[in-house]
């Protein structure tokens, strides 16, 4: 049986005349980093703070480590670290007055030397260490990010939510973030939403997509690389025209992109099935008039899987 | 059962955080600038009541010292709670301690209470010590100086007004988490509070609510009822303390619920 640490069912949730989400389930697994991607407005935050119980859903249930979010919030949120999009801190505080108070606020929280040791060990660990008696309000976005990680960690969570970390970071601090949340990965399982599709390939071992407040794809990342197709690379000379329309008109081809460089021609080929390749070779070598100098399967990559899927539910 | 044992633990182990965090703000530049710059208005005023032959001083040392400490601390109350509720709103503050264990009841009671406390210790405390001390020791220029009152007294009044203070703090605390509207809560509170204080045609349940305690009756030698009192009078608008502390409890009860509703 498969533990999950975020289970939702049928989540709706309605702001007047916007259907934010939209009969969404979602199951995250325990111990899994899960990318959380989707165009904005698709509902990824108002997902996020329907499970820390800062809205409620106009219907379904949401479920986090086990716990009721409706009715056993205080239990659920014990046991997460939570960031929220562009996190507002009390901007009086110290980075290191804040990371305690954080602290505090859970219960069994740890005291005195004990819990300056814990505090000042989560500094060192988001590189805040040297900065620990700055104001919150004077640091810039990268640091208040690494503040904000700092703070969702103190209680030692077994999940850690956080609502587009990397938005707004420079490469330096995004690299940063996303070796952070790598490190935090090796222990708790990690659901975080972003728009920076690479940072979930290298980082995620699963993901889930929605668009208009539902689901269009969830799962462990190779499978969702594999369940979009295949894209194909044909390199061709000559003359190409009657050719593209004989392989646009199959029906497993979802995707044509040409590209010229000279006289040679580039083809982009996306396929619904890995399959097709046996069948996509003879209709290239058929005709005359061009000739196939080049012909390789593509590594697929997370971005094209998003855009087939996204894009495709976002017209409909 | 177990379960809720433990969530009113965790409930409490929060609230008490955000109180905790809310009071050490006072024991920092917050609680020194309150302190200084309302000791220091306090002080002036009574110094001028006390000195001064113009007529808009007219009056006596500790009957100016009441009703300064009926308008000064609630409309710094009023202006803080605003602030804290209506500011936390809107720059997600407040949502960020809610994502905490933090029960949103024990948030909002914790963030008025640990308001109130400060303020009551800033205004009304401390001036009031400080104008204990020299009020009686003054020559004044128009009136008797000011006889010194019981101790006892003196402090059961402060705790009075602490009371108004925190009428028309959950007041303002029920109209920030329903009109969300800094300016408009305002507006709204500090005019119930003039308002309060005006002395107009005699109704019955003035006497349930801080209108009682803190308007100066306009009839001769009338003073606001905590003069009286601290010079040595029988209190008797135990109506008005209970009728006041009923009303701040179902204030505070409607800005819970309200609270509860509130999308963060």
């Amino acid at each position: 049986m498969t533990n999950y640490a975020i289970e939702a069912r049928n989540l709706t949730k309605r702001y007047r005349k916007v259907q934010a989400l939209d009969g969404l389930s979602l199951d995250v697994e325990a111990g899994s980093i899960c990318g959380f991607l989707g165009p904005n407005g698709a509902g990824k935050s108002t997902t996020m703070k329907v499970l820390m119980g800062l809205i409620r859903p106009t219907g379904g249930h949401a479920f986090a480590l086990g716990n009721d979010v409706a009715t056993a919030g205080l239990a659920a949120r014990s046991r997460i670290g939570y960031l929220p999009q562009d996190p507002v801190f009390p901007a009086q505080l110290s980075v290191r007055g804040l990371v305690t108070y954080a602290a505090r606020l859970h219960p069994g929280h740890p005291v005195g030397r004990t819990l300056r040791r814990r505090v000042d060990d989560m500094l060192d660990r988001v590189g805040m260490s040297d900065k620990a008696r700055r104001r919150v309000r004077g640091l810039s976005g990268g640091e208040r990010q690494r503040v904000g990680i700092a703070q969702a960690l103190i209680s030692d969570p077994d999940l850690v939510i956080l609502d587009e970390p990397s938005a707004g970071l420079d490469p330096v601090g995004r690299r940063a973030m996303i070796d952070l949340i790598a490190d935090v990965g090796r222990d708790k399982t990690v659901f975080y939403s972003t728009h920076i599709l690479d940072d979930v390939e290298q980082v995620s071992d699963s993901v889930v997509m929605v668009n208009h407040g539902t689901v269009v794809a969830q799962g462990p990342l190779s499978s969702i690389l594999q369940a979009t197709g295949q894209d194909y690379v044909v390199g061709l000379r000559g003359d190409t025209a009657d050719l593209k329309g004989r392989v646009s008109s199959q029906p497993w081809v979802s995707g044509l992109i040409t590209r010229s460089r000279g006289s040679l021609e580039e083809w982009r080929i996306q396929v619904s099935d890995a399959t097709a390749a046996s069948r996509l070779l003879p209709i290239l070598n058929s005709g005359t008039g061009h000739s196939v100098v080049e012909f390789h399967a593509s590594d697929r990559r997370l971005e094209d899987a998003y855009l087939e899927m996204v894009g495709a539910n976002r017209d409909s | 059962m177990t379960v809720e044992t433990g969530s009113f633990r965790t409930g409490l182990n929060g609230s008490w955080g955000v109180f905790r965090g809310e009071l050490r703000r006072w024991f920092g530049w917050r609680g020194v600038f309150h302190i200084v710059v309302w000791s220091a208005v306090i002080a002036w005023i009574l110094f001028a009541s006390v000195f001064s032959s113009a007529p808009i001083f007219d009056g006596l040392g500790f009957e100016t010292l009441v009703n300064l400490l009926s308008v000064i601390p609630p409309i710094v109350g009023i202006a803080l709670v605003t602030a804290a509720v209506c500011g936390g709103y809107h720059n997600g503050e407040t949502a960020w301690v809610i994502g905490k264990p933090v029960p949103r009841a024990g948030q909002l009671l914790a963030t008025i209470t640990g308001l109130w406390a400060g303020i009551v210790a800033t205004t009304i405390v401390v001036p009031a010590l400080i104008a204990y001390w020299w009020l009686p020791n003054s020559d004044p220029y128009r009136f008797v100086i000011p006889q010194t009152p019981p101790i006892g007294r003196y402090l059961m009044a402060l705790g009075g007004l602490s009371l108004v203070l925190a009428f028309f703090m959950a007041f303002a605390a029920l109209l920030s988490v329903v009109v969300r509207r800094r300016s408009a809560v305002l507006v709204v509170s500090i005019w119930a509070l003039m308002m309060l204080r005006i002395p107009i045609a005699y109704a019955e349940w003035f006497d349930f609510t801080p209108a009682r305690l803190i308007r100066t009756d306009i009839l001769p030698g009338g003073w606001a009822e905590y003069t009286e009192y601290i010079h040595g009078a029988v209190f008797d608008a135990g109506s008005a303390v209970w009728g006041t502390l009923g009303l701040t409890a179902l204030f505070l009860a409607g800005a819970v619920l309200a609270f509860r509703r509130l999308e963060l």
